[in-house]
């Protein structure tokens, strides 16, 4: 069974080169998929050729058994027969109707039980007493879900996120995120989500589709996304990360922060290696020392800022092989604020090293 | 995976909706061309050979017509910038009595027609007027040569009256474009060095420029486009001509060839503004808005801003309408007696035909064009409305080639297949007058319904699209709700500029068909100002209708104070 089936989909606007390079990938009913990528990748424009905004030029678009866009034949199925419900990054609600008139605005008079779910919906999601009024008076959080409930009213086969959560302020968006996220896994619709945010992406997600160029170049859950990126654009995905150089020698690369197995990699290839700033650890911090940190790694404190619920601290290593200082960035939970020029033993979690070809 | 089956299986079950888009666009590139047929026909009867009174008219008129024409746009253009530049810098930056006042009492001009200003002034000035007879009293005078007076009939004095109830277009744009500045960037401008009355000439003006130049560009398409004024001084215009080689001459061809002539002005005035249009976007240099500085003036700088902002209302406005409105105290009996119901009734009826017409048309358009857009389409929906910028006299005969040539067909297959004459069925008729209003105003509504809909974000369209309605669905649940303020605003400014209108209407009413515009043209031309001093001040009070819409928007119009941004888009 099958939400939303998209095969070999290629698509560009007007003369420009194409936005999306040969894109394949279902969603399952009751599957929360994210697109995530950087603005301008594509993501978007898939959105819309989903929804039927968008003409496919090339490849098959199907959703259910149906095949609602299919690029060889220009079969295009309108999208006000497909059976999607779309919810825009500005909710885009009818701002001189109702929330109520806003939320039913997609039935016909034949599904009258979902005029009383609407109502139900409102109510359960404290909007109860305010379905009569106008949409600028909602907060932007009660806006963003009048916006969801009337994209869920018609029971869509799929549903289509375009940044649903963009608009709001940090401590909102968790709010809103949780609350989103209960009410699809109650329907149970195949959900399609573009995101930006990979912090968000992990948190809706069942799986994140990474999208970078047009292509989808890494497709699995969150935790395979986090600790196992295909290449270094997915690792540097999840924020500003560390990155040095050096060859592979005896299957593995010397780092003045330890040698890195490198099992796939022939002796002799330059490697870039990746570091995450969570990944590196510390005697101050207040754990053991691991058994297989081994010595651990001293380190000159360069900086260190307090930035809330973690440290940032700019660290740099003793000369490595050819002679340069390294600077390294590192990121620990709660205050630890060592004084500048101070020394401390570092190790890393061979869990936030990654190790690509050049 | 799915395969071709499904496909067909889907194709077959949803056929309508390839052809019901087409509809919309077939619709809106169906509308385009009619709407482009007169402009076409004036086209192809100028080129066409029979008939050809070319080499006649150059030997003749021509080169009158050419001279006579660029004087009185050189002055009316003059003119309307220094009066429309500096009166909108007055109330913009600076702080003097009566400014809130003059911000909106300055476009009160617009309200009346300039034959109608012309009329008034030439009834106070001649020599049988108040003023020279109040003169020639206080100085003993007793015949015109001892004496120098300018003569109100002529050029210069056409030039006059055009500048005073055409330079609100400058001011409202030049207005519109200084407050759009930045203030921030006249500040800098004053840090290097540069006084307020430098800042402005190096700064503001330059900045103002693509603005003033399409208010210039719209004060000479209504130059162009008078016939009233010009026929009235017996001024050698373009209009003038057309009208002279037309109805005098009879020769529909000479006056397709010199409305051609015309045209060439026309686009020459269209291009310029095209490019003002392209030059705007890149005169913002700064996102940054702050509160309007307002220069205080004191003493006699007060004085003089307050005189400089009061002059055109009192000469565009007040003395026009306080004249008028006296003679109608006066003499109202008369005007009624002249049948002055019936023709404001037609005035009325035409005008609100057309009004309709054009918004109803201009929507299908403008939505045609949000539906499928493209290079083509868009061009087409553009050519549509030139008429705008086309004169009346040039779209009248417009008009009038196409539908002659109806009748004339129509007539010969009854003849042929009948043996009965069907005559005349739309030349000559109301259906011509309306067509030809339609055609004139349709870029009024098209371009007001446009902007609207521009307004309307497309994720507005997505969102009810995915909910299950269809376009037209769309367009009556969703944007008409959204628009309503639009649709009447571009109706009242359709409807207005119809009852102003004076030449195609005169050119395509049927024989004896009087609106109030064509009654007070010819009363006025026979000296009888006074008897139809009512039928004027209707016409006027119709005119003060896009005022108060303008003024009512002019208090909002700075960036980021839109009433309209919290509508279209929900506030966080």
């Amino acid at each position: 069974m099958i939400g939303l089936h998209m095969d070999h989909v290629i698509h560009a606007y007007e003369d420009d080169p194409p936005v999306v390079r040969d894109v394949s990938f279902d969603v399952k009913p009751g599957e929360l998929v994210c697109l995530l990528g950087p603005s301008g990748c594509g993501k978007t424009t898939l959105l819309r050729l989903a929804a039927g905004l968008e003409i496919v030029q090339q490849g098959q678009i199907s959703i259910g058994d149906k095949t609602v866009g299919l690029g060889e034949t220009g079969h295009h199925m309108p999208p006000e027969v497909r059976g999607v419900g779309l919810m825009f990054q500005d909710y885009a609600l009818f701002p001189h109707l109702t929330i109520l008139e806003n939320v039913t605005f997609g039935l016909t008079d034949s599904n009258g039980a979902r005029y009383a779910w609407a109502r139900d919906s409102l109510s359960r999601i404290g909007l109860g007493g305010t379905i009569n009024v106008y949409p600028h008076t909602l907060s932007g959080g009660q806006q963003q879900r009048v916006a969801l409930l009337r994209a869920l009213a018609t029971e869509p086969r799929v549903l289509l996120l375009d940044e649903p959560f963009s608009g709001m302020d940090v401590t909102l968006r968790a709010n809103v995120r949780e609350q989103t996220l209960t009410i699809l896994k109650e329907t149970g619709v195949a959900t399609l989500m573009v995101t930006h945010d990979p912090e968000e992406a992990m948190f809706m997600a069942d799986r994140i589709l990474v999208m970078q160029g047009g292509r989808i170049i890494q497709a699995g859950t969150p935790q395979e996304t986090y600790f196992h990126p295909a290449n270094p654009f997915v690792a540097a995905l999840f924020g500003p990360i560390n990155e040095l150089s050096g060859t592979v020698q005896d299957k593995a690369v010397k780092t003045p922060l330890g040698d890195f197995e490198t099992p796939a990699m022939a002796d002799g290839t330059e490697a870039r290696i990746f570091i995450r700033p969570e990944g590196l650890k510390m005697e101050y911090s207040g754990e053991p020392l691991p058994d297989d940190a081994g010595e651990g790694y001293t380190a000159r404190v360069v900086s260190a800022r307090m930035l809330g619920r973690s440290s940032h601290l700019r660290l740099s290593f003793a000369a490595d092989a050819y002679g340069t200082e390294i600077d390294i960035q590192a990121r620990i939970p709660g205050a630890f604020l060592p004084a500048s020029g101070s020394t401390i033993t570092v190790w890393v979690d061979p869990n936030q090293v990654f190790v690509f070809p050049v | 995976m799915s395969n071709a089956t499904t496909a067909l299986n889907g194709t077959s079950r949803f056929p309508a909706f390839r052809i019901r888009l087409n509809v919309w666009t077939a619709g809106t590139v169906l509308a385009a061309l009619m709407m482009a047929i007169p402009t076409i026909a004036v086209l192809i009867m100028a080129v066409t050979p029979a008939d050809n009174i070319w080499s006649h008219l150059a030997a003749t008129v021509l080169p009158d017509y050419i001279i006579t024409t660029l004087l009185l746009m050189t002055g009316v253009g003059t003119g309307t910038f220094l009066i429309g530049t500096g009166t909108a810098w007055l109330v913009t930056m600076c702080r003097f009595p009566g400014r809130r006042l003059f911000e909106w009492a300055l476009l009160l001009p617009m309200a009346i027609p300039a034959y109608v200003i012309a009329y008034v002034y030439t009834d106070l000035l001649e020599y049988a007027g108040p003023i020279q007879e109040g003169l020639r009293a206080l100085f003993g005078w007793t015949v015109k040569s001892q004496y120098w007076f300018p003569e109100i009939r002529s050029l210069g004095g056409a030039a006059c009256m055009m500048t005073l109830v055409f330079y609100p277009y400058v001011y409202l744009l030049s207005r519109a474009a200084f407050l759009e500045q930045s203030v921030c960037v006249l500040e800098v401008s004053r840090t290097l060095g540069r006084n307020p009355w430098k800042s402005f000439f190096l700064v503001a003006l330059p900045l103002a420029r693509p603005a003033i130049v399409i208010g210039l560009t719209l004060v000479l398409m209504e130059t162009l486009n008078d016939f009233g004024t010009v026929d009235y001084f017996a001024v050698a215009t373009f209009s003038a001509g057309i009208f002279d080689v037309w109805l005098n001459m009879n020769n529909v061809a000479g006056a397709a060839q010199l409305a051609s002539v015309l045209l060439i002005f026309v686009l020459v005035l269209i291009g310029l503004e095209r490019r003002a249009r392209r030059g705007q976007r890149f005169h913002h240099t700064t996102t940054k808005y702050r509160a309007l500085p307002g220069y205080p003036l004191r003493g006699k700088w007060s004085v003089l801003a307050t005189t400089a902002c009061l002059a055109p209302v009192l000469f565009g406005f007040l003395v026009p309408a306080a004249v008028l409105g006296n003679y109608a105290l006066g003499h109202y009996a008369a005007t009624l007696e002249a049948d002055y119901l019936a023709f404001t009734l037609n005035s009325f009826g035409l005008s609100a035909l057309a009004a309709l017409l054009a918004v109803a048309i201009g929507t299908f358009m403008a939505y045609g064009l949000r539906l499928k857009g493209g290079a083509v389409l868009k061009t087409m929906t553009r050519f549509a409305s030139l008429g705008y910028a086309v004169p009346g006299a040039v779209l009248a005969i417009g008009v009038i080639i196409p539908t002659a040539w109806l009748d004339n067909s129509v007539d010969a297959f009854m003849r042929d297949t009948f043996g009965i004459s069907s005559g005349l069925l739309l030349s000559g008729s109301i259906f011509a007058v309306t067509i030809g209003y339609v055609v004139r105003f349709l870029a009024v509504s098209f371009g007001t319904m446009e902007a609207s809909l521009g307004k309307i974000t497309p994720n507005m369209d997505g969102a009810a699209r995915t909910l299950g309605k269809g376009p037209a669905a769309i367009l009556l649940k969703v944007h008409l709700p959204l628009m309503r303020s639009s649709i009447l605003t571009a109706g009242i400014l359709v409807f207005v500029d119809c009852m102003k209108e004076l030449p195609m209407t005169v050119i395509l009413r049927p024989f004896n068909f009087h609106t109030l515009a064509t009654f007070v043209h010819e009363y006025a031309s026979d000296e009888l100002l006074a008897e139809s001093s009512l039928a004027a001040l209707t016409i006027v009070a119709a005119g003060i209708l896009p005022v108060i819409l303008l003024s009512r928007t002019i208090t909002h119009s700075r960036p980021g104070q839109g009433r309209n941004v919290a509508r279209t888009r929900p506030a966080p």
